[in-house]
């Protein structure tokens, strides 16, 4: 009986013994399969960082384009090299893409139209003075960008940012 | 498997892992110590300060929104990228004037009116290696592989003379002086100048154009860069390059400093229309090889600053 009942109790003892040591098992399996997945993983999607560069060799999309005098009320500002045009009305400033939707042609300003604000000169595309298409290729209207007045009353205007309420800036 | 290689597996994934774990808590650590984001981040604080929402809330919202990235100004015409501005921050900007540096704004506004950084950027002016964003790889001072370090305040003015080429309109008052005691120790005797003077030095006419790494620094005292070559060669010719023929009276400092702008300014780089100032209409460029008497020589003590 005496015997019986000890080795019940063995049996007992290595099953638990068993079990405890599946838990670690599992435990360790666990942990080094996370350690691997976190390691590797980040290591992945920091390798993945430099597919996007902090800084590309190209000019600011943010640029100065004077201080806000310069703009007379009902004056177009052709700003030269940037692609962007500067007009100011009573009730605010705006800055327009100059670059045609169409193929990235530079637009050239009308000034004899009272509709057409904007022509492309390679396939003939027309615009509004606000942007919209009128008639040619074109597919989209001219973007409005981002402008505001720093600090030292200069206008700025982000490029990199589109201004899709399409809202003045009040100067 | 085999359990014994299922173990061995088993540490090696967890060595990889925990290996990889550290070694991206060091780069994220690296990556967010770096100078320029302090900078940035302290400057961010510092313009809040300065500027209220009522005034300009449209800019302050900007300010607010504001994150650590690299500033720089691209300049095509002489292939620049001049990324000082990722810690100079507040360089033409003149709620920044007695603010502590590098937020400081650039002590000659005058200067800047007439070249915006963001036409001119930096380095044009003041040398210094333009991609750097930390102090000492932007070469404030002289640092290895890098020809140009950054100009030292004694010899700014060679750099104006880089595109000036009408010393007077522009009163660079070193400049002048450093042409005129070339003159008056006919130096063009033995070198020339845009075709002027004599053919037994070496030709000074691209002198700011030579590549720096020509020059033999092994005898010199101080910094390895051609600005303290053409110092110290000032100050005796021999001992810089050993066996050389040239000879010149004692100079005093600033005899020097004139003397070594002016070489430095020399220079036949071609820079497009628009960054060419204009000259006076009866600007005419000054004939080198004159030789002035004696008699108004000037004593090298007489203008002593």
């Amino acid at each position: 009986m005496d015997m019986e009942n000890s080795a019940g109790t063995m049996t007992q003892a290595a099953s638990i013994d068993e079990t405890v040591n599946e838990d670690r098992r599992n435990f360790v399996k666990k942990l080094s399969l996370t350690a691997l997945v976190v390691g590797v993983g980040g290591a992945v999607v920091e390798c993945g960082r430099f597919l996007k560069p902090n800084v590309l060799y190209e000019p600011s999309r943010v640029f100065k384009v004077g201080e806000v005098n310069q703009f007379p009320f009902g004056s177009r500002t052709v700003i030269e090299g940037k692609g962007v045009e500067i007009v100011r009305e009573k009730d605010g400033v705006y800055a327009i893409s100059l670059v045609c939707t169409h193929l990235g042609c530079l637009l050239k300003p009308v000034l004899n139209d009272q509709e057409i604000g904007y022509s492309c000169p390679c396939h003939g595309s027309n615009f509004s003075p606000r942007g919209d298409v009128l008639g040619g290729p074109a597919p989209r209207a001219l973007p409005w960008y981002d402008v505001y007045m720093d600090n030292t009353g200069n206008l700025v205007v982000d490029a990199s940012k589109e201004n899709q309420k399409r809202t003045k800036l009040v100067v | 498997m085999e359990k014994a290689a299922l173990r061995k597996l088993t540490s090696l994934c967890v060595i990889c892992g925990v290996a990889g774990i550290a070694l991206l808590g060091i780069m994220e650590f690296r990556d967010g110590k770096r100078e320029w984001k302090h900078f940035q981040i302290e400057y961010k604080e510092l313009l809040l300060k300065k500027i209220s929402r009522d005034r300009n809330p449209a800019f302050y919202e900007r300010v607010l929104g504001m994150k650590p990235e690299i500033k720089q100004i691209v300049i095509d015409d002489w292939g620049a990228v001049d990324r000082c501005v990722s810690c100079h921050l507040g360089i033409d900007d003149p709620l920044f004037a007695d603010t502590k540096q590098p937020f400081r704004t650039h002590p000659r506004p005058e200067l800047l009116k007439f070249h915006p950084v963001e036409k001119y950027g930096c380095t044009i002016c003041h040398g210094g290696q333009d991609l750097s964003t930390t102090y000492q790889g932007a070469a404030h001072k002289t640092i290895a592989h890098w020809p140009v370090p950054m100009v030292e305040k004694g010899l700014i003015q060679s750099r104006c003379g880089l595109c000036h080429k009408d010393f007077a309109a522009i009163g660079a008052d070193k400049l002048v002086k450093g042409r005129e005691i070339y003159k008056e120790m006919h130096c063009a005797g033995c070198h020339v100048i845009n075709r002027q003077g004599g053919a037994v030095g070496p030709e000074l006419s691209a002198f700011a154009d030579k590549d720096p790494g020509a020059f033999s620094y092994a005898a010199l005292e101080g910094n390895h860069s051609k600005q303290n070559w053409v110092v110290e060669h000032f100050k005796n010719p021999q001992k810089v390059t050993s066996g050389s023929p040239m000879h010149l009276p004692a100079l005093n400092e600033y005899q020097i400093e004139c003397l070594s702008s002016y070489v430095l300014s020399l220079s036949q780089r071609d820079f497009p229309r628009q960054y060419v100032p204009k000259l006076r209409p009866d600007f005419e460029p000054p004939k080198m090889d004159v030789v002035v008497p004696e008699a108004e020589l000037s004593n090298p003590d007489d203008d002593v600053k």
